[in-house]
């Protein structure tokens, strides 16, 4: 089922287009997206109700600071103000952005394809599955090769009868520790690799070892190392010999949380998150160690409460706030053309499939 | 004019309490208080525009991330809005609260005694001057003298004619460099100190060696420095060795901005500020170095986008977010006590004059 056609191209919701038009790209957002599957209604009463509640001001703080949830507020379901949104990342300079949502996380071809019309913005939208908790009920009796074979199609049919072609396979969904269904899961997005020439954008579990497992579970099943986006290494990977070592296997690192600076991570309270100077700081360090050419930048937003409309950062911040600090951080003008075009450029580009 | 009875005494703005009866207490806030002029108002007309917007929630981000101010974020002055505030910091625990706002920029003291009879907390409130941009227009003609008694004034029979006192000489504003009218200040602040036995509350200037300099000047002046805050430590002081001398002076350390996580620091752009979390191992290793005894701590609420109302952590954030944070990260629950309770006790009893 293989497609020579998508080789050398960036596949859009809206068609291939050739690599030197994608642009400015941050390479892990959602657009439309819904996370209900990973939250718990909390316990006690009054928490209930917000967690309930609509959307207000007075309960931005504690959505902002992590310890409350809300099952409005992890959503993305307006596509008249997601435009918006897009289209003020436009505005900053922003040309293309990936949709990490796939399957289970509520992804939406055709809502994808009507932002990418209204905005001029390339979007490339994902597959293959999320973590465990959001995975199709059958997925403990489904066999890797009808997994990869599901993959496959959304790259190169079209997700069902609606022709909107996934340019991604990911975020795949990784915990911690890995879940048996997610091994399948990567074995199975590792195979569609080879068949598509696509390319993976991973999950991480929380915990720094997870990176490394998933590179060795996806180096076994024959996946192309240099063609795997590493997601969230903001939250995931705090020592330097170990980030090192995941740089070594030349795959791109992604640091995808930008505008987040609230130190405590509601998912693992254990982990003290990094803030935006810390990012930048460790990107800095990666640069200086020759590794410049694979990091790539995002803000993974995922919630209402972090759209410039309700307060929060926007698609666009990275471009707003952070490109200017790069700059009195004594980031080199190519670096910053490297991280924001010239490596999603070579991250998303699709290659020669290795089978089929 | 001596006032005795305010030795050993907390002076709150309803009157001295029995520092045992103060309890969790937060050293530095702005209960009310106006701080405009310190955002320079944008030139770029869209900018100006976003300056100008009404308050609603889109404008947030931009206050949040610090490039953008906007007009009707700047002041805290509406009581019923504060109440509401100060009645949620009592709800997670509070008793007693440091309004560090004093000459120059909007105190008020009639508004303090309300809202602490309205909410049952004990409200500190400030004396002394902010940063020389918030001085008053005659300061440069004003005598170190005139100012001392000035301050005393402020404690001992209150501001204007309104019985409220002062119980605490300060946040007392400092700018890098420091101005010739701050070290006047300073030194009016300190012998304020040894005829009142009132503490003093520092705001250094934004550079790692403000801290010491001022110390400086106050000892000279005379000042007790046991008895003196120096606030905003998270925004000041980074390298370990500073940190560890002005310990030293046995002052009081206050790491007073939590809440605020955005590393992006507008008034010193070359500072990237310290979130929670590094707070918070700064705060555990004074505690390894025997400095646990001089910690307190805030969260400087000054802006509308800090009240919970409007999106932010509000008064209650530290002991909402931060106590339980704390003991995940092991704390032991005799120092989350000390810094809460028994260090702003020591720091704000009043010793007596000399």
């Amino acid at each position: 089922m293989n497609n020579e056609v998508l080789m050398g191209q960036v596949q859009t919701v809206l068609g291939p287009i050739d690599p030197e038009d994608l642009g400015v790209t941050m390479t892990h957002e959602h657009l439309l997206s819904s996370f209900e599957g990973v939250l718990a209604a909390p316990e006690e009463a009054s928490r209930r109700a917000q967690y309930e509640a609509p959307l207000s001001m007075d309960l931005l703080g504690q959505f902002y600071h992590g310890q409350a949830d809300n099952s409005s507020n992890f959503k993305l379901d307006d596509i008249p103000t997601i435009i918006e949104e897009v289209a003020l990342y436009k505005q900053f300079g922003g040309s293309a952005l990936v949709d990490a949502t796939n399957i289970g996380l509520g992804r939406d071809p055709i809502g994808l394809a009507r932002i990418s019309r209204a905005t001029g913005v390339h979007i490339i939208m994902g597959s293959s599955f999320y973590v465990g908790m959001t995975h199709p009920a059958d997925m403990d009796g489904r066999s890797e090769e009808s997994l990869t074979e599901q993959i496959v199609d959304d790259v190169v049919r079209g997700v069902g009868s609606t022709g909107v072609k996934a340019g991604i396979m990911g975020e795949v969904g990784c915990s911690w520790p890995l879940q048996a269904d997610e091994r399948k899961v990567l074995r199975a997005t590792a195979r569609a690799q080879r068949l598509t020439g696509a390319p993976i954008l991973i999950h991480p579990g929380r915990d720094q070892s997870g990176p490394a497992e998933i590179m060795e579970v996806l180096r076994e099943a024959g996946a192309d190392l240099t063609r795997v986006i590493v997601g969230h290494l903001d939250r995931t990977i705090f020592d330097k010999r170990v980030l090192k070592e995941l740089a070594e296997t030349g795959c791109f690192l992604e640091y995808d949380f930008f505008g987040e600076e609230a130190s405590y991570f509601p998912s693992a309270a254990q982990i003290d998150i990094m803030n935006d100077a810390q990012r930048l700081s460790m990107m800095l360090w990666l640069v200086s160690e020759e590794h410049g050419g694979q990091l790539l930048v995002s803000h993974d937003i995922a919630r209402k409460s972090q759209l410039v409309k309700n307060g929060g950062q926007g698609y666009c911040y990275f471009l707003e706030y952070m490109a200017p600090r790069m700059e009195a951080k004594g980031f080199e003008e190519s670096d910053i053309q490297r991280v924001l075009v010239d490596n999603p450029k070579r991250a998303l580009t699709f290659v020669e499939p290795v089978e089929g | 004019m001596k006032n005795v009875s305010q030795t050993g005494k907390v002076q709150t703005v309803l009157g001295p309490i029995n520092p045992d009866d103060l309890g969790v207490t937060m050293t530095h806030e702005h209960i009310l208080g106006s701080f405009d002029g310190v955002f320079q108002i944008p030139v770029e007309a869209s900018n100006k525009g976003r300056y100008e917007a009404p308050y609603d929630m889109d404008v947030l981000g931009w206050i949040h991330h610090g490039r953008w101010p906007n007009k009707k974020n700047s002041g805290l002055d509406d009581i019923p809005t504060q109440i509401g505030e100060v009645g949620l910091y009592k709800q997670f625990g509070g008793s007693g609260l440091v309004d560090a706002t004093n000459i120059g920029i909007g105190r008020d003291p009639i508004g303090l005694t309300r809202i602490s009879r309205a909410t049952g907390v004990h409200i500190i409130m400030g004396s002394s001057f902010y940063v020389a941009s918030r001085h008053p227009t005659d300061m440069d003609d004003t005598t170190e003298d005139s100012l001392t008694d000035q301050i005393v004034g402020d404690v001992q029979t209150g501001v204007g004619r309104m019985g409220v006192r002062a119980g605490v000489l300060g946040e007392v504003g400092c700018s890098f460099p420091l101005h010739p009218n701050e070290r006047k200040v300073l030194r009016a602040t300190a012998r304020a100190q040894r005829r009142t036995g009132a503490p003093i509350l520092i705001h250094p200037g934004r550079d790692q060696s403000c801290p010491a300099e001022i110390m400086e000047i106050l000892r000279e002046a005379g000042a007790d420095l046991s008895r003196v805050i120096v606030g905003h430590l998270d925004r000041t002081l980074f390298d370990k060795k500073l940190i560890k001398q002005l310990a030293e002076t046995g002052c009081f350390l206050e790491y007073d901005i939590f809440g605020q996580e955005v590393s992006y620091y507008p008034p010193a752009p070359h500072i990237d500020i310290m979130n929670d979390a590094h707070r918070l191992s700064v705060i555990e290793w004074l505690i390894g170095q025997g400095h646990g005894g001089q910690i307190v701590v805030g969260h400087d609420i000054a802006q509308k986008a800090h009240l919970v109302r409007y999106g932010g952590h509000g008064y209650g954030y530290f002991l909402e977010y931060m106590v339980p944070r704390m003991r995940i990260k092991e704390f032991r629950e005799e120092d989350i006590q000390r810094i809460l309770v028994e260090n702003p006790k020591r720091a704000l009893a009043f010793v007596e004059p000399r």
